[in-house]
């Protein structure tokens, strides 16, 4: 069946929805890069894309290698499959989310003939394609290593492709069916409000799933990946594209033909559900959000804001406050990651109490390593979304006014600092609290870890400098970003938890010594910070 | 070509557009005015099929909006106040795009775009990208994708903005043209002077409700005023432009 064929069955305009696809997939090439002087779009788009795809690389390789050890190809097939399906449940969960649920194209071709089953299809495949390449730059070498483990065997390969494209698909599709049934049925007026709540439910779910994967797959309780023989694997759907494989080497055993095919009916039956709940009224409903947005707020008292009284300080404050409440995409993006703290908590609590690490040094080696962990990787994954926007063109103030571009960029850290790192630094001190033996310790602890998240902000605002809210989105970027800080912070805090521990906390003066010298040198990479910013920031043009 | 009847639309409590019935024929160049806030660009919103009315109904080239809107949108031209439209693309490329929306033959498309390439002066840059351009180039580009499959029926929200006197002639030589030949034309703006002068009626609005409709010697004459500005003015509620102005200045030299 030709697409054309296939298109018209489906009720959908072929011409229309290539044209939409094709330009979708354009502008957002072209949007990369914009905002710093000198860079050609199409370079600053490659760049990107070479560095997402390196990432998504480097974790394949890792997975080809779990491949190229483990004894029974469906047990890495089901850990390779849940891989996939948990990185693209995150890719839509804090960016993709947009492509259904964000009104700006309708603006555009709201007035064209358009139906809405087209501009739908033409949204999903714009989706579909970003998950494609992501899955093909993850699937390369676990699919190479099939291929050519224990021999040459293609059909392997070919299986374990067909299992990483479709899963990775029926993930994408089962969330956006989620998107797409809150704005089915959910009031325009309410949806903010309502997408809120599910995007944290959602992002417990998808935390929890991974985490209840690895907590299965624990080399402690089982062993490296032993063979799996329970049904009840069966439960988590990765396990049905994993099928592929066993189907490939010749299994008959009925729960893998079984759970192939269920693989298959679950793929069809979610396509269909998002295409029920988004082709009838879907631009109508994108209508009616984009004028929802438009209505009179409702009158708020002055804003307080603490700390941030006046200047540049005080302008950022407001911006990135008024950008929480009412761009959808940066409120998502946000609520994707904040739910994480509260699943490492519970992680950590399920491991043992918590220790307190100036009494023992090994606590540095506890499941309360990730807890730690966010202090840093946060605020880290927060910056760089601060400096995109779809309001990107309203950043023209920003060139426009007397505003000193470095005091712009610091506030936007001192900002994450005041209303990220240290609310969270004191909810995790009130926890140590309770459990440690001296509050001097917990004090100290917090202090060091504070100024270790500092300086740690510092160094990602000198990497990735950007004005507030002053470049368009660049699709793709966040997944990337977010798995390649997640190793290098897994590093740096393996190194420097267990040097805390075992070296300098169990001595009152190197603890001191160490504390004066963070504050120490987080002051003078301040006034580094603002030099290089000086220099960074004069380079930077309106994107707009 | 257009007709409302008792078309509204509500934001909650707030009525942006409240039964709403007028008449617009084929050839007719209709000024539609309000001030800030009165429900203009809703209004055109609802009539373009951006937002579906809460109330009453709509019809535009003898469809109803919300019953066949595809059909009455293969009919008609918009030319937005937003102003929005997809920047990353080369003024050819956007064009491309509307007219495969409209599924008009690649070869027709690139003859017509050619057409206002050469009609706005813009043949030189047609392939450079719209980010690029200055918002009188975006308006004339804004203009060409409304007129580029030869729409029955034009909607324009305040299309003179941006636009030098140059091109603002050619656009209304072209309205005018276009109005000769059967087209209808709803043009919202708030440059009085143009629309007194080039509007064949005129209806202006305030809260939502239709307030005056007429030609625009009428609707001087009907407030006893001696130009569409001072009608306007007495219409929609602000009396002593001259008293206010004067509090706001002393207001500044205070500061």
């Amino acid at each position: 069946m030709t697409r054309r064929a296939l298109c018209d069955r489906l009720g959908i305009d072929y011409d229309q929805w290539q044209a939409l696809v094709r330009t979708a997939i354009k502008l957002d090439f072209r949007n990369v890069g914009l905002g710093l002087r000198g860079r050609r779009p199409s370079v600053g788009a490659l760049r990107m894309i070479l560095r997402v795809s390196l990432v998504y690389v480097l974790t394949g390789t890792m997975l080809g290698a779990i491949v190229l050890a483990a004894g029974d190809e469906f047990t890495s097939g089901v850990l390779i499959v849940s891989a996939a399906m948990f990185l693209v449940a995150l890719s839509v969960l804090v960016e993709y989310h947009a492509v259904v649920v964000s009104p700006d194209d309708h603006l555009v071709i709201g007035a064209l003939p358009v139906s809405s089953r087209t501009y739908f299809a033409a949204r999903l495949t714009n989706l579909l394609f970003y998950i494609g390449l992501q899955a093909t730059a993850f699937g390369l070498l676990p699919v190479l290593a099939y291929t050519l483990k224990g021999g040459f065997r293609p059909h392997l390969g070919l299986a374990a492709a067909a299992a990483l494209y479709l899963s990775s698909a029926t993930s994408a599709v089962a969330m956006i069916s989620v998107y797409a049934a809150l704005l089915r049925f959910v009031h325009p007026t309410r949806l903010k409000r309502v997408l809120s709540y599910v995007q944290l439910a959602l992002s417990f779910v998808i935390y929890g799933g991974w985490a209840l994967l690895v907590q299965f797959a624990n080399p402690r309780s089982r062993g490296v990946l032993a063979p799996i023989d329970s049904a009840w694997w069966f439960l988590n759907p990765a396990s049905w594209f994993a099928s592929y494989l066993a189907v490939a080497l010749g299994s008959l055993a009925p729960r893998h033909w079984l759970s192939a095919a269920g693989s298959l009916v679950l793929l069809a039956s979610l396509g269909a559900l998002a295409l029920r709940y988004l082709s009838f009224d879907y631009s109508e409903r994108l209508g009616a959000l984009s004028a929802a947005g438009e209505r009179p707020g409702e009158a708020r008292a002055r804003s307080r804001l603490p700390i941030f009284r006046r200047d540049e300080g005080r302008a950022v404050a407001l911006l990135i406050r008024a950008q929480f409440r009412q761009d959808l995409r940066f409120r998502l993006s946000v609520l994707s990651i904040l739910p994480l703290t509260l699943f490492y908590l519970f992680y950590g609590l399920r491991q043992g109490p918590l220790l307190d690490p100036f009494v023992h040094p090994d606590s540095a080696l506890q499941g309360w390593f990730l807890l730690y962990m966010a202090v840093l990787a946060f605020p880290l994954i927060l910056i760089p979304q601060m400096a995109q926007s779809d309001a990107y063109r309203a950043s023209w103030i920003f060139y426009s006014t007397p505003a000193s571009r470095p005091a712009l960029v610091l506030s936007m850290k001192d900002f994450v600092t005041a209303y990220f790192v240290l609310p969270y630094l004191v909810f995790v001190g009130l926890i140590m609290s309770y459990f440690f033996e001296s509050l001097f310790h917990v004090i100290l602890h917090m202090a060091v870890l504070a100024l270790v998240g500092h300086i740690t902000l510092q160094i990602a605002v000198r990497l990735l400098p950007g004005l507030p809210f002053s470049q368009p989105v660049q699709k793709g970027s966040q997944p990337g970003r977010f798995l390649a800080m997640w190793f290098v912070l897994s590093v740096i805090s393996a190194i420097i938890l267990p040097v805390l521990s075992y070296w300098i906390y169990p001595s009152l003066v190197r603890s001191v010594a160490t504390l004066v010298g963070l504050g120490l040198a987080t002051l003078l990479l301040q006034r580094v910070l603002r030099m290089r910013l000086e220099r960074l920031t004069s380079g930077m043009e309106f994107a707009g | 070509m257009i007709q409302t009847d008792h078309l509204s639309r509500s934001y909650g409590d707030t009525l942006a557009v409240h039964e709403l019935s007028l008449k617009v024929e084929r050839g007719e160049i209709l000024g539609f005015l309000g001030p800030n806030g009165a429900g203009k660009s809703t209004t055109v919103k609802m009539l373009t099929g951006l937002l579906r009315p809460t109330g009453g109904t709509a019809r535009v080239a003898g469809f109803d909006i919300t019953e066949h809107p595809l059909e009455a949108k293969q009919r008609i031209g918009y030319v937005p106040e937003s102003g929005a439209m997809y920047e990353s693309l080369s003024a050819s490329e956007y064009l491309e795009l509307i007219a495969c929306l409209h599924h008009l033959e690649p070869r027709v498309a690139r003859a017509r775009a050619d057409e206002f390439f050469e009609l706005f002066g813009l043949a030189e840059v047609r392939h450079q990208r719209l980010t690029e351009y200055s918002k009188g180039m975006k308006q004339k580009i804004l203009f060409a994708s409304a007129l580029i499959h030869r729409p029955d029926v034009l909607f324009l929200d305040e299309p003179l903005n941006g636009l030098d006197a140059n091109a603002a002639l050619i656009v209304k030589d072209l309205l005018r043209k276009l109005a000769a030949q059967g087209k209808t034309v709803f043009f919202c703006s708030h440059i009085l002077e143009v629309v007194e002068r080039f509007c064949t009626r005129i209806i202006i609005i305030n809260h939502g409700s239709q307030i005056a409709a007429g030609s625009a010697p009428e609707i001087i004459r009907a407030t006893g005023t001696t130009t569409l500005e001072e009608a306007f003015s007495t219409l929609t509620g602000v009396r002593d432009v001259g008293a206010l102005t004067k509090d706001l200045l002393a207001a500044l030299e205070q500061e």
